[in-house]
Parts: structure tokens; C-alpha cells; sequence
């Protein structure tokens, strides 16, 4: 009868050593890969276009107005394009940049510059002391057979990189390798190798030329219910 | 369309003294036409924007528009002439001229010095002759002449415009402006009083001080007229007449205000005496019709100030004579008089003139002429805007010390029925004749623009296809010149 108590005391103990290896061998695992697997999802990034924006305006306005006049032209406070990082289970990963964040950068820039140039306008037009019934925005249509908007589109400063040249800045479409702190990018058969960080939220990418800050992207509530379906 | 446009500098071009020789600064400035920069040189005379622009440069810059033209010297009646002769060949390019190696010029005013002699010549531009003060430019190997800018602009009709010491021209567009640059340029302010109005309907499209009391010089001799044609329907006098020179008359030849020489108990036709009045400004004739028609010089000046009266003039409208020279009169403490009166007055006048003796013009209009039966002696017009001016049709100068420079001109236009109308100009007290001109010819555009508006529904044509400003200082400019255009 001994014996046999024995031999089940040593299956217990095989068990239990078994199990606690197992768990130290998930724990191990989850601990190398949580950062990899966390990687995985849609990430957005802003690019702060509003120096380049105010600087193409005052170097429009420039010819007319003095440095102290252009500093009391009022320009936006901050223009920003969405970059969207899309990173894959099956190992790729794709940036682009956000069209319809574009396009409202795009629009607030504009808006930016056609309020200068009436304030411009206006403001030569009073010190000539010229009396009309005609507003400003009608006398530009009249003067150049087009609206104000129009004529800057066609005839105004470039303020900001167009979307195809955000993409070949910003943009990507490569495969990666990661493990816990590096990520391997490979785009064709150029292969860069960077540091990365993931936390609450916040993904940075050490590239070569500086470092990239990701933000996880919010789904919005009906698209979890989407998803739930 | 212009880039940028400001027509002050243009109507404020004017000269302040006519002279001999002046001192003129040479510059080159920036040119744009039809969008196309370059350079022009250009000679402020006296002043700074007193802006004369180079033939030889225009002729260059339009080469390849249509309204090309080349530079001729010729003779008109032992006068210099310059021809702008419209078209261009490829052969005619002038290589000592080349504006576009020219960097507009600011620095060493000192050096830019030169004293060239301004002086009234004939240039013609599209086929009429102009007669301008021009400073025409004679040296080794450079010939050339620089003309008023704005004269140019209101010859040409082409849409000239300044912008920041720039010239803008548009060769598609004409050459107008409005209200505001009138008031803006100060130019009606070159005289002491002015106005242009449609004789015909009696509307004033612009006055300035046109009640102010003014002296109005051999413009007196439109009342002689007046006076003497409604004795000729009356019947009391014939066209037929024979006038005989009095004593008084013969004297008043032989001053230095005398302008047709006679002598006492000389006769001439009637009709001869008035051209010689109306054309050159005969003091004697006038005087001699005064004496014709009423026996004495102070019965006539009666049946003057009656008619003036009759006429509804103001009460500040007074004659003393019937040539408008400066007369004393007769007290211990003698005073110089001369006849007054405002440019309303004058408005009226001539207003009842052309209504009623149209026919005026056929005597008014003529630039030089012999009347036979004063010796043929040759009447010269001084009405310089039947010059610069096509289309005008008379009236009179005037000029004393105290009046200075006067003009009461009109122009004969048509309405869409084809009745004729008479827009008239007045222009009392400039500073020389020149002024006289320029202010009479640039309200003289004032008002056949506003004419054209009213009566015609012509609106001035900017050319058709607008020319886009491509820089903001450009837009700047064409919606100022724009805003102008349209102002209260």
C-alpha cells in the first residue's frame, strides 16, 4: 500500500511542475510578443503643417506689406494632416495620409490666406479713400473675372505639400518584423531597422531620421457595433 | 486687364510753367504691356511725376500689339511734327534703343540731370494732330521725344494706368476713369473753377467752384457774339453789314493787346470781323461790332449786362466791355475791372448760344483760316482742344494777368436719335495754357464718358478678355482701379 501511495504523489508533483511551466512558458511568450501583437491595428500620426502654411502666406504678403504689417495679420494657430498607419497580423504594414484631413488642412489654409488678402485690400482701398457700394469680394470678381478663391488657386502661393508629396514623405507600403523593442521595415530591398515603443496607446517608432508618434486609432462606437455583429 | 491700377498719377502729370528750357530728370521705370514687364525711359520735367515718356520706348514695347506704332519726324507748317504712325515693320527696330537693358534708375538724382527744351509741337497720333508740349530730344545719335503721359493716355485712348511709380497699359482696353479720380487727382483743382456739362440738356456731370466769381477775359467776346447775332435777327443788323474801325478801334489794334492792325475809317464784311473776334481773339473787332451795332462801346456793354439779366446769369455776372480786357475806370482812385462772372453763368451762355446760333461752330471750329476783307490777314485758333480733341467744335480762350488761362470749349456728339448735343467745358483761372489744355481736355473725356453712359448706355470697354493680375500687388491695383470705377 505504500508504494502506490508514492508513485501518485510523484504524478502530482510532475503535474504540478508541468503546470507551473506552462505558465511560465505562457508568461514567457506573452512577455515577448505582447509588444508585437500589440503593434497590430490602425495608428495615426499629425503632421503639423502650420509654419509651412504661414510662411508662404507672409512671403505672399510680402510684397505689399511691411514685416510690423504682416505681423498683424492673424493666421491660423495650428493646421494639421492625419496620417494613417494601418500595421498587420501577416506581417505588413501601409501609411498614408488622411484625404479628408488633407483637404480640411487644405481648406483652413486657404481660409488663412483669402482673409489676409481682403484684409489687405481693404486695407489699401481706406487709405485711399475710395467710397462704393460694391463689396470687396465683388469688386475681386470684377477686377479678375473670377472669385477670390478661384484666383488664389490659380494665381496664389503654394502653402502646402500636396497630398502625393505628403505620401512620399510620410507614406509606406513595406512588410516588418518585430520582436519586443525592434521592428525590422523592410520597403523593397530597403530594410531599416529602428527601435519602437509601445505604451498606453502611443506607439514611437525610432526611424532613422527621427522618431514617428502613433496614436491608437478610436473606432467609433457603431463601428465596434459592426464589428460585434 | 491692368495689373494694379491707379489713375492719379496719370491725370496728376501735369506742367506748371511753360518755359524754354527746364531741368528734367531722367529715369527709367517699369512697364507692363498686356502683362509683358520691361522698362521705359521717361523725363520728369521739373517735378517729380511730371512723367513724359519716350516715343522711341513705346514704339519698341508695342511692336508686337496693335496698337504698334513708329516714330517720324516731319514739318507741319514750318513746325516740328512727330508722327506716331501706326503699324511696324520688322525692319523698324532702333537698336540705339534698348529700355529692356535699363534698370529703372533712382539713385544719383544728379546725374540723371539733363535740360532739355519742352515746346509746343504736333504730334500725330492715329491720324490727328495733336498739339501738345512735347519735349522733343536732338542729340548725336539719339533722336526722340518724350511726351506727357497722360496726354499720351488721352490720345491714344488706351487703358494707361500708374501703380507704384509703374506704368500698367492694357492695348486692348480704353482709357477712362471716374468721378473719384477727378476728385482724388486734384486736377480740377488746377483751376479756380471749373465744370463740363451737356449743353443740350442742361446736366452738369462735374463743377468745382462753379459759383465762385471769376474774370473772364476774351470768353466776354461769346456775349458780343450773342449780342450781335440777336441784332442780325432782329433785323437791326445784316451778316451783310460792312463794319467801319473807329479811332478807338484803330488804337486798340496798334497796343500791345491789338491782334488784327487797322486803321481808323477801315471797313471789313461783318462776318470777317466776327471769325476774326471768335478765331483769334480780336479785341479791335470786338470793339468795332460793339461800336457797329449800339454807336458807342458803353451803350453795347448795357444791352451786355441786360442780356445777362434776361438770361437769368447771377447776379456776380457783370460786364464792362465787350472784349474782356482789363479796363479803369474813371474815380480819383482808379480801379482795374474786368468782366466776371461763375462758370454757371458761363454754362448758361454758352448753353443759349449753342441752342440758338449753333451755326457758332462753323466759325468756332476752324483752326486757321485768311479773312479777305481784313487784308487777308491769317486767324490763327488758340482753342488748342480743336487739336487734341477731335470733335470739338469751339468755343473761346481767354487770357489776362488776373484771369489767367481760360477755356470754354465744346464738343459735338449725337444722341441715339442723332440730335446733336454740345458737351461743354469751362475752365477758368489755370495757370498757363498748357494747364488750360490738359484740365480741359481730361474734363473733356469726363464728359463724353458720361454721355456716352447717359445718353448712348456706352460703357467704357476694357478690352474684352480681362488681363489677370498675377501677383498680389497687381490684384491690389485692378480692384482699386475697379472700386474707383464704381464710386459714389
Amino acid at each position: 500500500m505504500g508504494r502506490r501511495k508514492r508513485r501518485s504523489y510523484i504524478w502530482i508533483n510532475v503535474l504540478i511542475i508541468m503546470m507551473f511551466l506552462a505558465v511560465i512558458g505562457a508568461g514567457a511568450f506573452f512577455y515577448i510578443n505582447a509588444n508585437r501583437i500589440g503593434l497590430v491595428g490602425e495608428w495615426h500620426r499629425t503632421v503639423d503643417v502650420t509654419d509651412e502654411v504661414a510662411d508662404s502666406i507672409k512671403a505672399y504678403l510680402r510684397e505689399v506689406l511691411s514685416e510690423e504689417e504682416i505681423d498683424e495679420i492673424s493666421l491660423p494657430d495650428k493646421i494639421e494632416i492625419d496620417s494613417i498607419l494601418i500595421i498587420s497580423k501577416d506581417g505588413t504594414m501601409t501609411e498614408s495620409v488622411d484625404e479628408v484631413s488633407y483637404y480640411d488642412a487644405q481648406q483652413i489654409a486657404k481660409e488663412a490666406l483669402t482673409d489676409a488678402v481682403i484684409h489687405v485690400i481693404e486695407d489699401k482701398m481706406q487709405k485711399t479713400y475710395i467710397e462704393t457700394d460694391m463689396t470687396t469680394q465683388e469688386l475681386i470678381k470684377e477686377a479678375t473675372g473670377m472669385e477670390l478663391s478661384d484666383y488664389l488657386d490659380k494665381y496664389g502661393p503654394r502653402m502646402m505639400p500636396s497630398m502625393d508629396e505628403l505620401n512620399e514623405s510620410y507614406g509606406m507600403n513595406a512588410a516588418y518584423t518585430a520582436d519586443r523593442t525592434n521592428i525590422e521595415i523592410a520597403r523593397g530591398a530597403d530594410i531599416e531597422k529602428c527601435d519602437y515603443a509601445l505604451s498606453h496607446g502611443m506607439l514611437v517608432i525610432d526611424h532613422t531620421v527621427n522618431a514617428a508618434v502613433y496614436h491608437k486609432s478610436e473606432k467609433p462606437a457603431e463601428d465596434k457595433n459592426e464589428e460585434d455583429k | 486687364m491692368k495689373k494694379y491700377f491707379n489713375l492719379i498719377p496719370i491725370l496728376f502729370v501735369f506742367i506748371f510753367a511753360i518755359r524754354g528750357l527746364a531741368s528734367q530728370t531722367k529715369e527709367t521705370v517699369k512697364i507692363s504691356i498686356n502683362g509683358t514687364e520691361s522698362n521705359i525711359r521717361v523725363l520728369n520735367h521739373d517735378y517729380d511725376n511730371n512723367m513724359y515718356i519716350s516715343m522711341n520706348d513705346m514704339s519698341d514695347l508695342l511692336k508686337d500689339t496693335d496698337k504698334a506704332f513708329t516714330v517720324e519726324w516731319t514739318n507741319k507748317d514750318g513746325q516740328t511734327c512727330v508722327v506716331l504712325k501706326p503699324g511696324r515693320s520688322d525692319s523698324e527696330t532702333d537698336t540705339d534703343n534698348n529700355p529692356e537693358s535699363q534698370e529703372p534708375t533712382e539713385e544719383n538724382e544728379e546725374d540723371n540731370k539733363v535740360n532739355y527744351t519742352r515746346k509746343r509741337i504736333f504730334v500725330n497720333i492715329g491720324g490727328n494732330d495733336y498739339s501738345f508740349y512735347a519735349i522733343p530730344v536732338s542729340e548725336k545719335d539719339y533722336k526722340d521725344c518724350y511726351v506727357n503721359l497722360g496726354e499720351f493716355a488721352l490720345a491714344s485712348n488706351m487703358d494707361i494706368s500708374c501703380y507704384n511709380n509703374a506704368v500698367y497699359i492694357n492695348t486692348k482696353g480704353e482709357f477712362d476713369f471716374g468721378k473719384y479720380d477727378l476728385l482724388n487727382s486734384g486736377l480740377p483743382y488746377m483751376a479756380d473753377s471749373c465744370l463740363v456739362g451737356d449743353a443740350t440738356t442742361g446736366n452738369i456731370y462735374y463743377s468745382q467752384n462753379a459759383d465762385e466769381v471769376v474774370t473772364i477775359a476774351s470768353t466776354t467776346k461769346l456775349m458780343t457774339y450773342l449780342i450781335i447775332k440777336d441784332a442780325m435777327a432782329a433785323g437791326k443788323i445784316s451778316q451783310n453789314d460792312t463794319v467801319t474801325f473807329s479811332q478807338k478801334a484803330s488804337e486798340l489794334s496798334k497796343t500791345s493787346n491789338g491782334v488784327v492792325r487797322v486803321e481808323p475809317g477801315q471797313t471789313a464784311n461783318i462776318m470777317d470781323v466776327i471769325s476774326a473776334m471768335l478765331i483769334c481773339s480780336s479785341n479791335e473787332c470786338s470793339l468795332a461790332l460793339a461800336e457797329h451795332l449800339s454807336g458807342s462801346e458803353e451803350s453795347f456793354v448795357d444791352l451786355m449786362n441786360q442780356k445777362a439779366v434776361a438770361l437769368g446769369l447771377s447776379m456776380d455776372a457783370l460786364f464792362y466791355n465787350p472784349h474782356g480786357l482789363p479796363v479803369y475806370d474813371e474815380d480819383v482812385l482808379t480801379v482795374k475791372r474786368q468782366n466776371h462772372l461763375t462758370a454757371n453763368d458761363m454754362f448758361k451762355l454758352s448753353s443759349h448760344i449753342l441752342e440758338k446760333y449753333p451755326e457758332i461752330t462753323q466759325i468756332t471750329s476752324i483752326k486757321k483760316t485768311k479773312l479777305s476783307s481784313l487784308n487777308n490777314f491769317e486767324a490763327v485758333n488758340t482753342n488748342v482742344l480743336l487739336y487734341n480733341v477731335p470733335g470739338t467744335v469751339g468755343l473761346k480762350t481767354g487770357t489776362t494777368d488776373k484771369a489767367q488761362s481760360c477755356l470754354v470749349s465744346a464738343y459735338e456728339a449725337s444722341d441715339t436719335a442723332g440730335d446733336p448735343h454740345y458737351i461743354v467745358t469751362i475752365v477758368y483761372g489755370a495757370e498757363n495754357t498748357q494747364t488750360q489744355s490738359y484740365t480741359s481736355m481730361v474734363l473733356m473725356r469726363y464728359g463724353m464718358q458720361k454721355f456716352n453712359v447717359s445718353e448712348l448706355g456706352i460703357v467704357p470697354d476694357n478690352g474684352g478678355s480681362k488681363e489677370i493680375p498675377e501677383n498680389l500687388e497687381g490684384l491690389i491695383g485692378a480692384v482699386i482701379n475697379t472700386a474707383r470705377r464704381h464710386a459714389k
